[in-house]
């Protein structure tokens, strides 16, 4: 049996991606995480029809989104998340280093669930990704 | 001038027709009255003449029945005939005893007109007659018959209608008794059947006094019915004995079977409104009513109403003739008056207007003398009023022969126009003058004199030739201007192409600028995330190295590992400030009104909650409005404020102050603190970027405050500025515009 995973997670930045997996051990729970350096990457495995996703069906938790990431960024990525009727109940969170007031506003109006700046601070980072991962996943444990 | 006008007393047509109105109704009032007060009498006196004519009938109809009753005593007292009677009824009575007794009944009859005698026994049998007796006899009698011999007295009976011949009869039922020993016995009854047609009924339907209504009646009440007892004048075809309900209440009749006396109205058995006197007939059960009708009673009124109406209508027309006469008279003494008024103050009117003129005015009879003059004309010739007038015209002109011909031409044309003279004071003086006259007449046409206005030429005659003289000059000038106009056109063109070159560079510029802006925003992108990206790494292993291998490290690796964390953290509240910082070239200034002391009394109430605990004041003194970028101002107080705060650390008790005043254009700001201020020397330094003249271990912050309040200020086209000793606080000043007025 092929495990599925519970957290996705797009993000360029190999720093950041190590940050947060660092983060996610911090919990001190088993979280298996997917990750796509890139959106096209990502949009493969969400909405190609013999992906993985679309033919087992089994969606992961949350998905944590990053804006500034190549070939399709975030926002598009988003966007198209939010209009599929098979990703569109999925919790994403943008969690990204621009702290424009325009970029917020665009992103919860196409959907996004929450929008977190990327603090300089580590120890805060590492607060922040403990909290998104026992809202958001937990939450999903508790409804399943 | 306004001529005054006299509203008040003008008699209003309105008035007048009110009093008209008032005075008519009055006059309708008063014959109303009249006419009620005569209807009154007149009904009145029929009522005393209803009431006299029943008394009469009643006495009349009491006499009648008195003496019925009276023959019918004579044979109930005569003992010699009841004794004959009952001879006769036992069969023993001789013939001449018979002759006796019914010649005596018969002699009755005869001399009373009575319809019939009769005899009966006191079996009630007829045993005698005068007349052939009638089969249905003692049907009709039995009754009174009966009383009579029950009661063994007279008895009267009712009208009763003999059904054969339809006659309307009485009856009286004599009972006849004879007494011997004391006993007495009954031996029949003598009936006297009486016509009334023969003496009652006439005495009750003659009327004594003239007139067609008048009716008198006799009525008894029978179960539920009222009977009219005797012929009616007006009811020739109704039955005789007619009856009617008592259901009917108007009848008289009614009112009378049910109580009433004396006069009463009501509606009579031919529906017809009358009055009526009612009257209990004495020792019967009938009641005499007499009547007469409404109308009989008020048909003189008819003939008074129009006499009343037609004085009516005269005395009104007469009463509106008076007071349209005096209304007119009042109307005409009015506008009389006014038009005297009016008169007086035209006179008054032309009088004020002759002096109000600044030309003499003067008035000259046929012979030339002056008869009038106005003030001016003292002014001029120097002389009084009481002087000029009787004086000669012609002697107060240089030319008194050309004066003379002057007027004398006026009352040859009529008038003259702009005739010139020269009038000479008493003090000699010569002024210039063009006359204007024209004759005045009486109301015949007659020439009564000249009316004569002199015009003072002199300074006519300065100006004009002053006015001459400016034309020339400005022809000359005109002449000038134009040269130099032609020369600045050149100029002009020149400048405006040198404009036109400057606004296509402007244009240029702004797309520079432009273009530079955009860039800028990219820069600033670029600073936020890839400037920042490589500093959370930093912090990011570092903290990883300290969590996860913190054996391979002693102390001073730790420390130092610390002290990379801390600048990165500072590293990033650089890279923050110098954004703001940048931010500010780049933002629209949107400029309004601003209330200082509100944006300073919001800053410090956000500094009270991030520095709890300090025991600081701050103290607005008077502060002009402010006109620029709420947010901006608002940040230069953040900034001021909060470096005030920070500096005043160290004293137990932190005073600031606020303030701003006037100046010129421009108003200036301050802020005061009592903190430990700075040394003058490095001045230059203050407002650089990231520069800080105290240590970062001591006071915190990157030195880019002071650096936005200039740039801000600067912007604004404002002025920064600060003063201090080193322990002794310091000012900071800065200006800004007064408020632009908005075109």
């Amino acid at each position: 049996m092929t495990t599925y995973p519970d957290l996705v997670l797009v993000e360029d930045n190999h720093d950041d991606i190590e940050m947060i997996k660092d983060a996610l051990k911090d919990t001190g729970e088993k979280i298996s995480t997917l990750v796509f350096t890139d959106g096209a990457e990502a949009a493969l495995f969400f909405f190609q029809p013999d992906s993985r996703f679309r033919t087992n069906n089994v969606p992961p938790k949350l998905i944590l989104l990053d804006l500034k990431i190549p070939k399709i960024n975030g926002l598009e990525l988003l966007k198209r998340l939010k209009s599929d009727d098979k990703t569109r109940h999925i919790p994403v969170v943008i969690f990204t280093s621009s702290n424009a007031k325009s970029d917020r506003m665009t992103c919860y109006q196409s959907g996004a669930n929450s929008y977190l700046i990327k603090p300089l601070d580590a120890d805060l980072f590492s607060e922040y990704i403990g909290e998104i991962i026992k809202y958001w996943v937990g939450m999903n444990e508790n409804i399943s | 001038m306004a001529i005054p006008l006299f509203e008040n007393n003008k008699p209003l047509l309105f008035t007048a027709a009110v009093i008209f109105i008032i005075v008519s109704l009055f006059i309708i009032v008063v014959a109303f009255l009249l006419y009620q007060s005569q209807k009154k009498d007149l009904k009145s006196a029929a009522e005393q003449q209803i009431n006299a004519i029943a008394d009469l009938k009643v006495r009349e109809i009491e006499s009648w029945r008195k003496e019925r009753i009276d023959d019918a005593r004579f044979i109930f007292t005569n003992q010699i005939f009841a004794y004959g009677v009952g001879r006769y009824l036992a069969g023993s009575l001789s013939p001449g005893g018979k002759e006796d007794i019914f010649s005596l009944l018969k002699a009755m009859r005869e001399s009373h007109h009575h319809k019939n005698i009769l005899l009966l026994d006191k079996d009630k049998k007829v045993r005698w007659s005068a007349e052939p007796p009638r089969m249905d006899f003692s049907e009709i009698h039995a009754p009174v018959v009966g009383e009579a011999l029950a009661t063994k007295s007279i008895i009267l009976s009712d009208f009763y209608i003999d059904k054969k011949t339809n006659d309307v009869h009485l009856t009286i039922s004599i009972p006849l008794l004879f007494s011997r020993n004391g006993r007495e016995s009954i031996l029949g009854v003598v009936i006297i059947v009486i016509d009334p047609e023969l003496r009652l009924y006439p005495a009750v339907k003659t009327w004594p006094v003239p007139g067609s209504s008048g009716e008198a009646l006799i009525i008894h009440r029978e179960g539920n019915e009222v009977v009219y007892l005797n012929q009616l004048r007006n009811a020739v075809n109704r039955p005789m004995l007619m009856r009617r309900s008592i259901d009917e209440r108007e009848l008289p009749a009614v009112k009378a079977v049910m109580g009433r006396r004396g006069i009463v109205g009501g509606v009579d058995y031919r529906g017809e409104t009358i009055i009526a006197s009612i009257r209990p007939i004495p020792d019967s059960n009938w009641y005499l009513i007499a009547k007469i009708d409404e109308k009989e009673i008020y048909a003189p009124m008819a003939q008074r109403f129009w006499i009343i109406t037609f004085f009516v209508i005269a005395i009104i027309i007469i009463c509106g003739a008076v007071i349209t006469h005096i209304w007119r008279y009042q109307e005409s003494k009015y506008y009389r008056r006014r038009m005297e008024q009016e008169d007086k103050s035209k006179a008054l009117y032309a009088r004020s207007l002759i002096e109000a003129s600044l030309d003499p005015l003067v008035t000259i009879n046929v012979d030339g003398k002056i008869m009038d003059v106005n003030s001016s004309t003292e002014l001029v010739t120097g002389l009084t009023r009481t002087q000029l007038i009787g004086s000669d015209f012609s002697e107060h002109f240089t030319q008194p022969e050309k004066a003379k011909e002057g007027y004398q031409l006026v009352f040859e044309k009529g008038a003259v126009r702009d005739y010139p003279l020269a009038l000479r004071s008493s003090s000699g003086q010569v002024t210039e003058v063009l006359y204007n006259a024209s004759v005045y007449k009486d109301a015949s046409g007659a020439p009564q004199g000249v009316f004569a206005a002199a015009r003072d030429v002199t300074e006519l005659r300065r100006t004009q030739q002053e006015l001459k003289k400016a034309h020339d000059d400005l022809e000359l000038r005109v002449r000038e201007r134009t040269k130099q106009l032609q020369t600045a056109n050149k100029a002009l063109e020149a400048e405006i192409r040198e404009k036109k070159e400057a606004e296509k560079l402007l244009q240029l510029r702004t797309l520079l600028l432009e273009a530079t802006n955009k860039e800028l925003e990219s820069f600033d992108y670029s600073i936020s995330h890839d400037l920042r990206a490589p500093l959370r790494a930093i912090d990011g292993y570092s903290r990883m190295i300290l969590r996860d291998q913190p054996d391979r490290l002693d102390n001073e690796g730790k420390r130092r590992l610390e002290l990379i964390r801390t600048n990165t953290q500072i590293m990033g509240k650089l890279i923050d400030n110098l954004l703001s910082f940048s931010r500010l070239v780049r933002l629209e200034l949107t400029k309004s009104r601003l209330n200082m002391e509100d944006l300073i009394n919001d800053v410090w109430h956000e500094l009270q909650i991030i520095n709890p605990g300090r025991n600081m004041f701050i103290s607005i003194k008077e502060i002009p409005a402010g006109w620029g970028d709420r947010i901006l101002v608002k940040q230069v107080y953040s900034n001021l404020l909060s470096n005030a705060v920070k500096y005043t650390r160290t004293k137990s008790e932190a005073l600031i102050e606020a303030g701003g005043y006037t100046d010129g254009d421009e108003n200036i700001y301050y802020v005061k603190d009592n903190g430990v201020g700075f040394d003058m020397e490095y001045y230059d330094k203050l407002f650089g970027v990231f520069q800080r003249l105290h240590g970062s271990d001591d006071y915190e912050g990157t030195g880019v405050g002071l650096a936005i309040v200039q740039r801000i200020i600067h912007r604004h086209g404002g002025r920064v500025w600060a003063e201090s000793k080193v322990d002794e606080g310091a000012i900071f000043y800065f200006t800004l515009q007064k408020e632009e007025k908005i075109i």
